[in-house]
């Protein structure tokens, strides 16, 4: 298991390095001096020229990437913010526990209202409680992330005046954006529990449980969903990176300081280190946590550790 | 005839699904929308006017007015032009880079299908989103960047799909076949190849259509798609921002046509899927 995960940690070096490839590309390619930018219209020609010989702006595309992927190799250096002169990384860090708590949040959202009704939808199939639930998760699959937000504030905030709409300044301040970005993933999440409950529910083990008299209760969480539990799991983790972006648009609606808006922000300024790095970083946590979700398939379906220690040798 | 009667019987399966044919029906009306803007749309898109400003929702302006006194229903209606557009144009960007790109990796071989899939894996770490944010990002905000941002961010869901049918369909009888008679790689690519992987494509771009029109009223909400006094739902609700806590009708409206729209074609797109597919059926 241990040799598998180094495998894999292994393997996600070369796919980060395209994506540090792609970004830095990108921001390459964007029109507009930064040297300009910074520095503001009113900027002598030579102020320019000394602070792109700085900056490293006027050698060649590769060198500028290799010295790029070499500062953050050997020096964890993911280059200096031109707004505030500090390091990006540690800017980014700032902002991190923030982004961490409202997809952690969100994602419990999501994982506890989307497999409690997919299991109870399968389970009373056609049920008027399993259309009602089948329609909400259309319509959640169905709605902008940000709209979402900014009715939930229209709603909890200005008419109700229960939930406060913007900030980060206490518990009460997370419920409406994670149930925000946890809502519409757990629509997703629903659809596919839903789906595959009402599959392995037909099986003949099923029936085998129920004729020995198990309690349905018990049949229904361990014999039925704990088989489901794959595909599920592949939705939560790939829902889980639309969370990371989605992430960008809630924190702009409810005003909180993350990663995400972190990164907008940059783009408004023309900051492209810290553009650079902050898709870096939230592509980073995607693949970890798609190394996560491989490895929990190994504890939810011993055959599958069987294939990965086939596949070691 | 053979051919006939199997898309026959998809669009038999397809009209017997409710929903899917409740799908097409708000479809259609949001396509009429778009193309008779002007003759539904009860006044401009630009038309400002500081007497009528803050106005709710009454007969004279169904959907209220805007900070600038602009009607949000003729907003609104026109705005159906841009999403649909945005949508369809994005898809199709989508459907021929990722289809091209899929399709070569499967039928020529182990060495491009390495670089390919390699390259398409990293497109693929990064979240969806974030992805579409850089690329427009880099391109500059205008509707046209915007379509390519979103296109190029959804195109490795295609490549994949399109490279799994068709290393599936490479290896039928019928394919050998044709090789054996003597047929060149383009006549099997578009007597055989194309035809057979049509099913899963169709399906991907009808679910994508409403991906990509919830991605460009996101970017545009973001500041980064298509800028004021363009009647984009996404910019419309951006500018409605500043007044959520006095006046709901801005946020609300532009919202649920986005829900509506997606909401439509997320139901073709199911229909479709279970009527090509009626295997898959559950």
């Amino acid at each position: 298991m241990a040799k598998y995960i180094l495998k894999r940690l292994l393997m996600m070096l070369p796919v980060l390095l395209g994506v540090a490839f792609v970004v830095f590309t990108l921001m390459y390619i964007t029109p507009g001096d930064p040297a300009k930018v910074i520095l503001g219209e009113s900027a002598t020609p030579e102020a320019i020229a000394a602070f792109r010989q700085e900056m490293g702006l006027d050698n060649p595309f590769l060198v500028r990437f290799f010295d790029y992927v070499k500062g953050i190799i050997f020096h964890f250096d993911f280059g200096t913010s031109y707004q505030t002169k500090k390091p990006v990384l540690g800017e980014i860090l700032s902002r991190f526990p923030d982004t961490v708590t409202l997809a952690a949040l969100s994602a419990l959202v999501a994982v506890v209202v989307g497999v409690t009704l997919g299991v109870i939808s399968a389970v009373k199939q056609y049920s008027l409680f399993d259309n009602l639930a089948s329609i909400i998760g259309l319509l959640g699959v169905a709605m902008p992330n940000f709209w979402m937000g900014m009715m939930l504030v229209l709603i909890f905030a200005v008419y109700l005046r229960w939930l406060p709409a913007s900030g980060t300044y206490g518990p009460k301040y997370w419920i409406l954006p994670s149930l925000t970005l946890g809502f519409i993933s757990a629509a997703s999440i629903m659809r596919t529990t839903r789906s595959q409950m009402l599959e392995v529910i037909r099986q003949d083990y099923i029936d085998t449980a129920r004729a020995k008299g198990q309690d349905e209760m018990v049949i229904i969480l361990r014999h039925a969903l704990r088989n489901a539990m794959i595909p599920i799991i592949t939705v939560i983790g790939i829902q889980f990176g639309q969370m990371l972006g989605g992430s960008v648009l809630v924190e702009t609606v409810f005003s909180i300081p993350g990663v995400g808006r972190y990164m907008i922000d940059a783009i408004k300024a023309r900051d492209y280190p810290v553009v650079q790095g902050t898709v870096l970083f939230l592509s980073a946590c995607f693949s970890f946590v798609n190394l996560g979700v491989d490895i929990l398939y190994t504890f939810i379906d011993p055959k599958m550790k069987t294939m990965y220690a086939k596949k070691k040798s | 005839m053979k051919k006939k009667s199997y898309w026959m019987g998809v669009w038999e399966r397809f009209i017997k699904n409710r929903m899917a044919v409740l799908g097409i029906v708000i479809l259609t009306c949001l396509i009429l929308c778009a193309v008779f803007a002007p003759y539904i749309a009860p006044y401009g898109i630009d038309d400002q006017n500081s007497k009528t400003r803050f106005i709710a929702p009454c007969a004279e302006f169904l959907f209220g007015t805007d900070n600038f006194g602009r009607d949000i229903f003729s907003r609104v209606v026109y705005g159906a032009r841009i999403s649909l557009q945005v949508g369809l144009i994005s898809v199709a960007v989508s459907c021929v880079i990722g289809g091209v790109l899929g399709a070569i990796a499967a039928f020529y071989g182990t060495m491009a299908d390495n670089i390919i899939m390699r390259a398409l894996d990293v497109l693929m770490a990064i979240p969806g989103m974030v992805l579409a944010v850089a690329i427009a990002a880099s391109l500059g905000p205008s509707l046209n960047n915007m379509m390519i941002a979103i296109g190029l961010g959804h195109a490795p869901g295609f490549a994949r799909i399109v490279r799994a049918s068709v290393l599936s369909i490479k290896e039928q009888e019928y394919v050998e076949a044709s090789r054996l008679i003597g047929d060149s790689d383009f006549v099997i690519i578009m007597k055989h190849i194309i035809p057979n992987s049509l099913a899963p494509m169709i399906v991907q771009a009808t679910l994508n259509v409403g991906r990509s029109v919830i991605s460009a009223a996101s970017l545009s909400f973001l500041g980064l798609g298509i800028q004021p006094p363009t009647p984009e739902w996404g910019a419309m609700l951006s500018a409605s921002r500043a007044y959520l806590r006095d006046y709901w009708w801005m946020t609300a409206f532009p919202g649920l046509a986005i829900l509506l729209t997606v909401f439509s074609l997320n139901l073709v797109g199911d229909g479709l899927r279970d009527a090509l597919d009626p295997k898959l059926k559950h």
